[in-house]
């Protein structure tokens, strides 16, 4: 599997208020495979958010550099597309839901028919045909992340960067989603880079798993995920395989937070 | 009927028992008939004046103004504010001067504004457009700050440049606040349209009411003033439905967050 996005290096301080700086990732290297689905999972408040940020070019890193297709990035990426953790705030208020995916279409070069064309196949795709008018403060948060998740999805990126994307949905709703975004990245072979400090969501949903821990966090390790797919809400969860991994990220993760 | 129905009319009936008052202690001369005439006298010169035209012409005269400088306030002032809101040095180049500029009350510099561009409508247009500039400015600068990092970061993701950005997502997102600064410019635009009219002027609708309170036709200077009071009515009534059309996500949007 050839590497399509790699993380070389990569660190990052803040300064904080009283003039230091505080450092949150340090020396994070993990590649990326075409097609993989990679889980990074760490702790909240371990710079999840902050390694996503700067892996889709929205943020600069203290040091270290991302590679994808051979190139080190300095910005936003056409072929990556970042899903945010907080749907209420990612979506345009002012527009449908509809107008919310026309708008990650409307600077590619598409014309208007095709552009009509993927805004419909897309909300199909995430179950969502019916409510193209609806303002996004009418639906429920499960429904706003599927309408973030077909935004992201019609611009037909390769790599897709989700930062807790279902973190603050209910459990139910989150299984749904889960089973939703399996079955689309099984479908659309895409590459996706999933944070999350959910242990069992990553187990759940991955093919390879990158564990952060330490202040500054780091990157201890990093395996493939041997469950085989298509994944079972019910008979995932209970394969051996399920919970010897998750007591494996449990223990690593624990030792370093401390409980 | 409702008691909320109940009540408006109720209101309507306080209105017009005022109105009778005034028409019996008039004509009862309980007060000076001279100072307080009639209403229906009133009545009868409103009418007069609206059929030979005189009222239209004053109205248009006032409207004229009103509108170039309403207008001109709010391009002026969104530029300005979409400037400093948005971009960190257009703020620190112009913050000074407008602080400095905004606590002047405007009908003082009508002096400043006659010297310059003489006592026609440039010095009136400049004058009601000085005036609504400083609350479209600071309600614009205000809406852009309370932009969503998230949004924005979005915006970025999707490969939007700074033109679209500002486009899409900054001027929509900063709407309510701007209407609501085109809201307070529209009543000061009336009332600076008056002054500008009571100072130097040979039409307009301040400009009648003060010549005919010179010429002691007072029946017709309250005319002006009910004329006045009506225009004001209407106006307000006019931008509430623009509001609503212009936010009806935001207004849905926030009675979803109430409930
Ligand atoms: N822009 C910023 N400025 C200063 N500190 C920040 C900034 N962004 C994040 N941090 C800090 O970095 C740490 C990691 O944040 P974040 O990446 O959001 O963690 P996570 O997503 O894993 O919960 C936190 O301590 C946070 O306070
Ligand atoms: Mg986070």
């Amino acid at each position: 599997m050839s590497v399509l996005l790699d993380v070389q290096g990569v660190g990052k301080a803040f300064p904080t208020p009283d003039g230091s700086s505080l450092r949150v990732l340090d020396a994070i290297s993990f590649g990326v495979g075409e097609g993989e689905f990679v889980c990074v999972v760490g702790p909240s408040g371990c710079g999840k958010t902050t390694l996503l940020q700067i892996i889709g070019g929205l943020l600069p890193p203290t040091d270290g550099r991302v590679v994808v297709g051979g190139e080190a990035i300095t910005g936003p990426q056409r072929q990556m597309v970042v899903v945010f953790q907080q749907y209420t705030k990612s979506l345009l208020p002012w527009r449908t839901v509809e107008g919310n995916v026309h708008f990650a279409l409307e600077n590619l070069p598409l014309d208007a028919a095709e552009r009509v064309n993927r805004v419909r196949s897309n909300l199909d795709t995430v179950g969502l045909t019916g409510f193209e008018r609806y303002h996004p403060y009418q639906l429920s948060g499960g429904m706003q992340q599927r309408v973030a998740i077909a935004r992201a999805l019609a611009r037909e990126p390769q790599i897709m960067l989700m930062d807790e994307p279902f973190s603050s949905v209910d459990a139910m709703t989150r299984q749904g989603l889960q089973d939703l975004l399996l079955g689309l990245w099984r479908e659309f072979g895409k590459t996706i880079v999933f944070v999350t400090h959910d242990i069992e969501e990553a187990v759940y949903l991955s093919s390879s798993i990158v564990l952060l821990r330490g202040r500054p966090s780091h990157a201890v390790e990093r395996f493939a995920n041997e469950l085989p797919y298509p994944r079972d809400q019910l008979a995932t969860r209970e394969d051996p395989r399920f919970l010897r991994y998750r007591r494996h990220v449990h223990e690593l993760i624990g030792t370093a937070t401390g409980g | 009927m409702g008691r909320t129905t109940r009540l408006r009319l109720g209101g309507f009936a306080v209105l017009g028992l005022l109105l009778v008052l005034w028409e019996v202690a008039s004509r009862a001369a309980l007060v000076n008939q001279v100072y307080v005439p009639p209403v229906s006298r009133i009545g009868g010169e409103l009418w007069r004046l609206l059929l030979n035209g005189e009222l239209a012409r004053h109205l248009g005269a006032s409207a004229v103004r009103f509108g170039l400088g309403y207008g001109l306030a709010v391009a002026v002032g969104l530029g300005i504010g979409l400037v400093m809101g948005y971009f960190r040095a257009g703020y620190l180049l112009l913050e000074p001067l407008i602080e400095l500029l905004r606590p002047l009350p405007p009908p003082a510099i009508i002096p400043i504004a006659i010297l310059f561009l003489g006592i026609e409508n440039p010095m009136k247009i400049f004058v009601i457009a000085f005036a609504c500039f400083f609350p479209i400015v600071v309600n614009t600068i205000q809406g852009i700050a309370g932009v969503d990092r998230v949004l924005l970061d979005t915006a970025r993701t999707f490969g939007l440049t700074t033109r679209e950005i500002i486009w899409k997502i900054v001027l929509p997102s900063a709407s309510p606040n701007i209407v609501a600064g085109m809201r307070i410019a529209l009543a000061i635009a009336l009332i600076l349209t008056v002054i500008s009219e009571l100072v130097a002027s040979n039409d307009g609708i301040g400009f009648m009411i003060l010549d005919m309170e010179r010429a002691f036709r007072i029946p017709e200077m309250y005319a002006g003033i009910f004329t006045l009071m009506v225009v004001g009515y209407l106006l307000n009534r006019l931008f509430v439905v623009f509001e609503s059309r212009t936010l009806a996500w935001y207004f849905g949007q926030s009675r979803r967050a109430q409930e």
